[in-house]
């Protein structure tokens, strides 16, 4: 099965986290901690063979991945756009639109991200090229790289993009799962690349959200102007289709589980996104959580030997 | 069930809970602050959009002891609420610029309503500005940031900077500069720019010095040179070559003749020497800039950030001035406008 879902798996975790993270990190050193991050990342794809298929860890990885998913949305929308409508409403569109798109079957799930990649991929390319006319190259300087932060920021780059890919991908269409994630990276290069270029690294590490408010940059002279919000739906999707497949990841507890989890989901992004310490703490933390859930995806499920 | 499903998510997906109603909102063209008697006033100028109204604006009040109070207190006068995001210009007084404008940056960076693109202007009788009657479809925001545009690509001796390039200037420790706004013969006109150091107002600068700095941030298309002989330069680039003991401008671009007062017929050994005598002018012009900036001890042109982006590690806050500054220019003169020879001047 073609696995373009990993392009949006690979990318949902930078918006609001990763990519804000990386550019605190490494300042405008950030195109090396990427571009090793995706080396690495790739060969790490090439190498593993098989994940973990415990029903429990395949549980734990999907219900968390897409938690953060609903979370990151959740609090975005909240400071960005509706400000006044409750967190609770907030979270539960997405996660009854990802409930529904995870139980859709597997030949119209495909039809759709079709659909959805091509969609998400031409308004990004479009919303880029618009930017890449207001990029200046001086903000790339003072060039003044530091091992240590090159160092973190690469570790978070291989944990934010490759977590949710080997958790929730199809490993059996390796081919597939690295040209998807392949693309994934590229944009995210860009993104970053494109925030640095047009605001300064300063500004862009000054907001908690680099990469919205760089969409708001967007304009061709007086006339295409405030069009954000068209160029924040990739995004969007990108945080739906990472959360419907986390969902389709969550296999205990059986059909009452398909109502648990999503509600239990619900209670901890309503708590988490009231929070601001606990939203300040999983900025900072959320790569340890993915190192962890990496691991456990990693770990191979230990073979039940019959007795002779 | 699922299309049940479905059709709830469309409902609550119209956004009604964040719904504004368009009649509900005071859409903001510009804002005017002053600071008196401890506290800041601001004045919003709403676009007015009875159709019966006279004026094309006009404002609502508000006092507090810092901004943020001070926009809030403005429900006091109106039932509706501003809406920010169309707002084209802050203008500040004298006494708040001499205060000092770093307190607002937080506020306007942290709040989503506004849009970071609204330009800075210093007005020193905000008294009149208040009592200026708009035309209908007009407001003092639009004409302030068509003027401040127009200004700047054509004329380029007008400088002021929009927020973002305000905040900008202050993450990098630069000083900026921000124009002045005010009415003559009842007209709104944009004069003199000011030197803001530390986010206080310091001098008024120069007019050849608005005009090095909207060069060197490549704000304008074109530009006008004085000598016997008047030039449009256009199609210009500005080169700016930063080595650890000396600091090289090279300006490049065309020029085309605007007036001559010779009675020759500019044939070219004319043209070489006038092309001569321009860029001989335009060094000068601006050596005489940058030296009065030394003179005057204030970094006008971020010297010191070009300094700190290519020397790091060997940057201090005075390696601007004890660098040496060269300006060179090598402007080509290849359009003599519609005339064949010059009709002579007085």
């Amino acid at each position: 099965m073609e696995n373009r879902q990993v392009f949006f798996f690979t990318r949902t975790l930078f918006w609001g986290f990763g990519l804000s993270l990386i550019l605190n990190l490494s300042g405008t050193s950030f195109w090396i901690s990427e571009i090793i991050g995706t080396i690495l990342g790739l060969i790490i794809l090439l190498f593993v063979k098989k994940t973990n298929s415990s029903k429990i860890v395949r549980s734990i990885s999907g219900f968390t991945i897409a938690l953060f998913s609903i979370v990151i949305l959740v609090n975005m929308g909240g400071t960005l756009y509706l400000r006044n409508t409750p967190n609770w409403l907030l979270a539960l569109i997405p996660i009854i639109g990802g409930l529904i798109i995870s139980t859709s079957r597997k030949e119209s799930l495909k039809r759709t991200l079709l659909i959805l990649f091509t969609f998400a991929f031409i308004i990004y390319l479009a919303g880029s090229a618009i930017l890449s006319v207001n990029a200046k190259t001086d903000n790339l300087l003072p060039f003044t790289p530091e091992l240590e932060g090159i160092i973190k920021a690469t570790v978070v780059f291989i944990v934010t993009s490759l977590t949710p890919v080997l958790a929730l991908g199809d490993m059996e269409d390796k081919k597939t799962l690295i040209q998807y994630y392949l693309i994934g990276t590229c944009t995210i290069i860009l993104t970053t690349l494109l925030a640095v270029l047009v605001m300064g690294c300063k500004e862009a590490v000054l907001y908690r959200y680099p990469e919205y408010i760089l969409l708001k940059r967007i304009k061709i002279y007086d006339f295409f102007t405030n069009v954000d919000n068209l160029f924040v739906i990739p995004m969007v999707i990108d945080f739906i289709i990472t959360a419907a497949y986390g969902f389709r990841n969550i296999e205990i507890f059986g059909k009452p589980g398909k109502v648990l989890f999503p509600l239990l989901m619900l209670i901890i992004s309503v708590i988490a996104t009231s929070s601001s310490t606990i939203m300040t703490f999983l900025y900072w933390n959320f790569p340890y959580i993915l190192i962890f859930l990496l691991l456990l995806t990693l770990f191979p499920k230990k073979k039940k030997y019959k007795n002779s | 069930m699922k299309k049940i499903i479905l059709i709830i998510i469309i409902f609550f997906l119209t956004g009604c809970y964040d719904y504004n109603e368009l009649n509900d909102l005071e859409i903001v063209s510009s804002m005017i602050v002053d600071y008196k008697d401890d506290e800041y006033e601001v004045n919003l100028e709403v676009i007015n959009t009875n159709e019966n109204g006279e004026n094309g604006s006009f404002f609502l009040k508000g006092t507090g002891k810092n901004i943020e109070s001070a926009i809030n207190n403005v429900y006091f006068e109106s039932a509706q609420t501003p809406f920010f995001s169309q707002m084209k210009a802050l203008i500040i007084s004298d006494s708040a610029a001499e205060k000092g404008i770093e307190d607002f940056y937080d506020y306007f960076l942290r709040s989503a309503d506004y849009r970071k693109d609204f330009y800075f202007f210093v007005c020193e009788k905000v008294d009149d500005l208040l009592e200026y009657k708009t035309e209908k479809g007009t407001s003092i925001g639009d004409l302030a940031k068509n003027n401040a545009e127009r200004n700047h690509e054509k004329n380029g001796r007008y400088k002021t900077n929009n927020f973002r390039e305000i905040v900008f200037h202050y993450l990098r420790n630069n000083n900026y500069l921000i124009g002045n706004i005010g009415l003559d013969k009842d007209e709104l006109s944009l004069d003199d720019s000011y030197l803001f150091v530390d986010g206080k107002k310091d001098m008024k600068v120069e007019r050849d010095a608005a005009l090095l700095s909207n060069l060197l941030d490549k704000s304008n298309t074109s530009f006008q040179i004085f000598l016997d002989n008047s030039f449009e330069i256009h199609e210009y680039k500005i080169k700016t070559d930063i080595k650890e003991d000396k600091i090289t401008l090279t300006l490049t671009g065309s020029g085309r003749i605007s007036n001559s007062s010779d009675n020759n017929s500019l044939d070219e050994k004319d043209l070489e020497k006038i092309n001569k005598a321009l860029n001989e002018k335009i060094e000068k012009l601006f050596k005489d800039v940058i030296d009065y900036s030394l003179s005057m001890d204030k970094d006008m042109f971020h010297f010191n950030y070009y300094y700190y982006q290519h020397y790091p590690k060997k940057v201090e806050n005075d390696s601007w001035k004890n660098v040496e500054y060269e300006v060179k220019s090598d402007v080509k003169i290849n359009e003599k406008g519609l005339l064949l020879r010059s009709l002579g001047g007085n």
